[in-house]
């Protein structure tokens, strides 16, 4: 009798938690977006398929937690009759179900409205902008390849931190038109843009939470990411591997401008070695 | 094999035991007192983990305030990562109740290797001291994140705990290693050779299925981990390149070596790295079955079902490592594959949530402090599950790689998960341990304490995630993530409910040692071997071994009405 | 069980002495490099204040070099200081080709010890470049390095007889060193690329630094023979030789080109 009532409190506070908690979480998702602003055109996908996610995962969420604030407040006390089995045919429904459901949807959704945009993402096309950006401790550099669309090779004995953080040499004619800019990553509006990144020392990740791009830089190798940006304004590079102390200063600032102007900048910009 | 023979007594407190002290608690070959010491041992790195934890997140809710530099906080959060994962998380489940239980419930009288037993809990002494150590020599202990991915922690002045610590940290976890592996196949042998007359082993408690699987995925697991450490120290000590390219340039000077790769440790890690998620929840998991079961008074739902499914993640758990490393530089088709690959385990894993929550249908419910742990953990299970569905996700991970949603996620499952397990096993088994029951009052305490804390904390961090708020960050010091970051008080003063919490338990458990109110041999009429011992168990387990004559989840039969029936009775 | 005692506390010990080995490899590791001692043993401590002077100027041969800037928005306190971008100090090049932040000082035939400056020497980070770029300072002698920003930096020292240094230094902060051998090193920020400045430490106080037009002054030579050494972070470093009798004063010029 004592063990049945102390166990009532328990009946009503843990379905009375659990569903709180279920509430809280789904009104966080509902009443607020958490995302930033997204700013590329993949990144609507990203968006996409994390609100699918969401969606679908939402749903077992909830069903889930409903279950089991029901199963604890509507379960028999000490002195209830003791268990009957349920039945063979209903656990199987009850336990089969669920499973192929969740199978389901989330195959569904990473074949058909994840992998498509995974795709883009790691296209390769000749007509792309073609952008480097090298990560070192702990800073970002850009490098464009001038008006001749090639870069100049990677002088390592040319290396200086100050002024030549590219190792560009001034007899490579490759070089010459080549710009290098610190801590600044300038971009066309509406034009895809196939960036190579590169490390010098440790791994970073090229991270721009607005464009939904990760990609780790890894010394050794060059990786590659893609990207359209939608939107001329100003948004941020934020290294997202940690590379040291300072991995959290290790930022750079994302400029957007629409199309005629960056083109501009392209023509006027003097080439590192002009 | 000598000692389970003499030692057939119940002598609880070793009157008869002819090497006294030492023998009995400190170098003893019982499995049980054994499974204790692995318990206080993670008892004690755990306030040195969590206390780390304490500490940053002050730093993080009001940065400059903690006194905490950008040196300490990279420390910090590597050494909490590794000291909870390998430390305590791994030690107190695995190793400990892993160790306690085993030869209770499946009616051995010890381990196969007693000797190795005792050899692999003071192998990992050693390795915890050093550990600890590393904190205190030139530069502090290993600052490279607990993945410790090189260059970053092969080169030794890339970060500051990349000297002297980081060469302790691979010592220690190479003696973990060693540890846990002689742990592991002492497992394997006694489940597979030590089982009670009618013990099949489709009469196994689920606790027992989920020690078996964890104990083989470390065994085909560490050994990459093993190679990777060694060929780590190699690059560090031995003048090798194994993860180190050609043409370094660290802070403006030119490295040596040539010609290796990064990404090769990565695979190597996380070969072992996604296992050990496995190796992590699936005993607690295991426990949470046994300790529903008991205290729904009903068998566990789709006990045929839930071990296939074990099997089914475990085999799963062990080619789908990749998607840790998403965004890592590997082959962008491997991350098509390994997207596919994962979400399949959403079905075993799926399958084994709804028996956890099927054993709650019809229950007629004890609300315990066991019980209150194991009905938290379905909830930690699930919710955290659910990240998983996100991060598993190629095109998801995009956006949530490396972000507070992966932090949020992997608390709540190995983190959360685990410990959830953990407390549920030790209220479980605690009168089996020392004849004394655990206070219930504080005990509940506990529950709401951890329940409310690790829930606002890690579900929120997954928010802070959405808003692309990056790891190891000292500080926030972007624009677009400031929204994010304004949540940290929150999380951190709901982390501090949850470390305090902790504390509670702690008095709790030794407090109870001594003090607690005596249990009788079978306290929560539960029907596995373990309650068919005297409580506590003395060294040797039972006078007579037990024979099996049925199922594991007894309940609900019983031709006397009471409602349920050991797993010796006929 | 006395066996595995053992096994741990040499186990233990094994580490121990690993961890000592690193340490003492590390400091005993350093490659020879950078400025030689300066001759001489021990002596009286000499008054510096009646002896020649010797100046000079120190000339760029060719055009001079485009002084390269730095964006620095990546760091919103460095890019108000900077809008147009921070001017690279690494080579410049003043009125009539004089060189300037060229290290002059004396390598060989200085004889006595000298007794080290009580005011510390200052390296200051303002707006995100050190102040002065090039800081000479004598050994024991205290150098302030101090974070006038409103952003954290980080002091990455290059040095290979003095113990490397690399710390955080939020703002505001200020960090006292001294350091106990002589050796001419690179100072570098990890957080902001573009900031570098070189430090000169040396055994005795004739050193000077070659202002915007290229003139440097080493005052209070006693009489004798000296090998000067001129050294540029980029051109690298020339020497030449001068006498110094009766307390005349004297100049030395140097000229630097670059090859390329």
């Amino acid at each position: 009798m004592s063990r049945r009532d102390r166990g009532s409190v328990w009946r009503f506070l843990l379905p009375v938690g659990f569903l709180a908690f279920t509430a809280a979480t789904v009104a966080a998702v509902l009443f607020k977006d958490w995302m930033p602003p997204v700013a590329s055109e993949h990144g609507k996908g990203v968006d996409g398929m994390i609100t699918y996610i969401l969606c679908a995962a939402g749903l077992i969420f909830v069903a889930g937690h409903l279950l089991l604030a029901k199963f604890i407040f509507t379960s028999g006390a000490d002195d209830a009759p003791a268990y009957k089995p349920i039945g063979n045919k209903a656990e199987m429904l009850f336990t089969i179900g669920p499973t192929i459901f969740i199978l389901l949807i989330s195959e569904i959704g990473v074949l058909f409205i994840g992998n498509p945009i995974w795709g883009q993402v790691f296209k390769e096309d000749p007509e792309d902008f073609q952008i480097e950006v090298i990560a070192k401790q702990f800073e970002w550099i850009a490098h464009y390849p001038g008006r001749d669309g090639k870069f100049g090779p990677f002088r390592m004995e040319k290396y200086d931190e100050v002024d030549n953080i590219a190792a560009l040499w001034k007899k490579d004619k490759e070089s010459r038109d080549d710009l290098v800019v610190r801590g600044k990553l300038i971009l066309p509006a509406g034009k895809a843009c196939q960036i190579r990144i590169k490390s010098f020392d440790v791994l970073h990740s090229f991270n721009i939470p607005a464009f939904r791009t990760k990609q780790d830089a890894v010394p050794g190798i060059y990786t590659k990411t893609r990207f359209v940006a939608t939107t001329p304004g100003d948004y941020e590079i934020a290294c997202a591997e940690i590379c040291g102390v300072n991995h959290y200063k290790m930022k750079a600032k994302v400029q957007v401008l629409p199309l005629e102007k960056y083109m501009k900048w392209l023509e006027e910009e003097p080439g590192f070695f002009e | 094999m000598a000692l389970t023979h003499s030692h057939g007594t119940d002598a609880a407190h070793g009157h008869d035991h002819p090497s006294g002290f030492w023998s009995k608690y400190i170098f003893s070959f019982d499995h049980k007192v054994i499974g204790v010491q692995y318990l206080i041992l993670a008892c004690i790195m755990g306030l040195i983990g969590a206390g780390l934890s304490v500490w940053f997140r002050t730093q993080l809710a009001w940065p400059g305030k903690a006194g905490m530099s950008p040196e300490n906080y990279v420390m910090a959060v590597t050494m909490h990562g590794t000291i909870m994962i390998f430390f305590v998380v791994s030690l107190s489940l695995s190793s400990g109740l892993g160790n306690f239980c085993i030869p209770l419930q499946i009616g051995a009288r010890d381990m196969a290797y007693p000797l190795l037993n005792m050899l692999s809990f003071w192998t990992i002494v050693p390795g915890a001291a050093i550990m600890v150590a590393s904190f205190f020599v030139e530069g502090g202990g290993a600052a490279g994140g607990w993945t410790s991915y090189p260059p970053l922690s092969a080169l030794p002045k890339a970060a500051p705990g990349s000297g002297t610590g980081q060469t302790l940290w691979l010592l220690a976890m190479a003696i973990f290693v060693v540890s846990f592996t002689l742990g592991g196949l002492n497992y394997v042998a006694t489940i597979l050779n030590l089982r009670a007359r009618g013990m099949t082993l489709m009469r196994m408690p689920i606790t027992i299925w989920t020690y078996f699987i964890s104990a083989v995925l470390g065994l085909l697991s560490f050994p990459a981990l093993t190679a990777a450490a060694i060929m780590l120290l190699l690059d560090r000590h031995g003048g090798t390149s194994f993860f180190l390219p050609s043409k370094l340039i660290l802070s403006g000077q030119l490295q040596t070596n040539t010609g290796g790769t990064p990404l090769l440790f990565q695979h190597l890690f996380w070969f072992l790295g996604h296992p050990e998620v496995y190796i992590l929840v699936l005993p607690a998991v295991g426990i949470a079955f046994d300790v529903l079961a008991a205290n729904a008074r009903r068998p566990v739902m789709g006990y045929k079902a839930s071990v296939f499914a074990l099997w089914a993640i475990a085999f799963l758990g062990m080619i789908v490592w990749g998607h840790h490393m998403f965004i890592s530089g590997m082959n962008p088709y491997l991350g098509k594959y390994f997207s596919i690959s994962t979400l399949i385990i959403t079905a075993p894993f799926a399958l084994l949530g709804v028996c956890l929550l099927g054993t709650l249908w019809r229950a007629r419910i004890r609300f315990n402090t066991p019980m209150l742990f194991a009905l938290g953990l379905i909830s930690a299970v699930g919710t955290g599950g659910i990240g998983g569905l996100f991060l598993a996700t190629a095109t998801a991970d995009l956006h949530f790689h490396d972000t507070y949603f992966v932090v949020g996620h992997f608390h709540l499952m190995i983190g959360v998960t685990s410990l959830m397990g953990t407390f549920a096993g030790i209220y479980y088994w605690f009168p089996k341990m020392f004849g004394r029951t655990m206070n219930e009052t504080l005990g509940k305490l506990h529950f709401v304490g951890t329940m409310v804390g690790t829930f606002v904390v890690f579900t929120v961090q997954h928010f802070q995630g959405m808003g692309g708020m990056t790891r190891r960050y000292y500080e926030y010091v972007n624009e677009y993530v400031k929204p994010a970051a304004a949540l940290n008080p929150l999380v951190t003063i709901f982390a501090f409910i949850a470390f305090g919490s902790q504390l509670i338990f702690l008095v709790n458990f030794f407090w109870s040692m001594f003090a607690g109110a005596k249990a009788s041999k079978n306290p929560w009429e539960a029907t596995t071997l373990e309650w068919t011992a005297e409580s506590p168990a003395g060294h040797g387990n039972w006078n007579e071994p037990p024979v099996v004559r049925g199922d594991p989840y007894r309940y609900g039969e019983g031709a006397d009405g009471k409602g349920w029936k050991l797993q010796t009775d006929a | 069980m006395k066996t595995m005692v053992s096994a741990g506390v040499s186990l233990v010990l094994a580490v121990l002495l690993m961890a000592g080995c690193r340490t003492s490899a590390r400091s005993m590791g350093a490659p020879e490099a950078a400025p030689g001692q300066p001759g001489g043993a021990a002596g009286s401590v000499h008054e510096i204040a009646d002896g020649a002077t010797l100046s000079g100027t120190v000339k760029f041969e060719g055009d001079a070099p485009r002084v390269r800037k730095n964006s620095a928005e990546a760091d919103g306190v460095c890019h108000k200081a900077h809008p147009e971008g921070v001017p690279s100090e690494s080579m410049l090049v003043g009125k009539d080709g004089g060189l300037a932040n060229v290290v002059v000082w004396l390598k060989g035939g200085v004889n006595g010890t000298f007794e080290a400056p009580k005011t510390p020497a200052l390296l200051n980070q303002e707006g995100c470049v050190y102040k002065p770029h090039v800081v000479t300072l004598m050994v024991g002698q205290t150098l302030e390095i101090k974070n006038s920003d409103g952003t954290a930096h980080n002091v990455h020292t290059l040095s290979k007889l003095n113990p490397e240094m690399n710390f955080a230094q939020p703002a505001p902060g200020s960090e006292n060193k001294t350091f106990g051998s002589p050796e001419i090193f690179k100072v570098k920020c990890d957080i902001h690329g573009w900031m570098s400045a070189v430090v000169g430490v040396f055994k005795h106080p004739f050193f000077a630094v070659s202002d915007a037009d290229g003139k440097f002054e080493i005052k209070g030579l006693p009489d004798g023979e000296y090998v000067v050494e001129a050294w540029h972070e980029k051109l690298g470093k020339q020497e030449g030789k001068v006498k110094i009798s009766g307390g005349a004063a004297q100049t030395l010029d140097f000229s630097f080109s670059d090859e390329e």
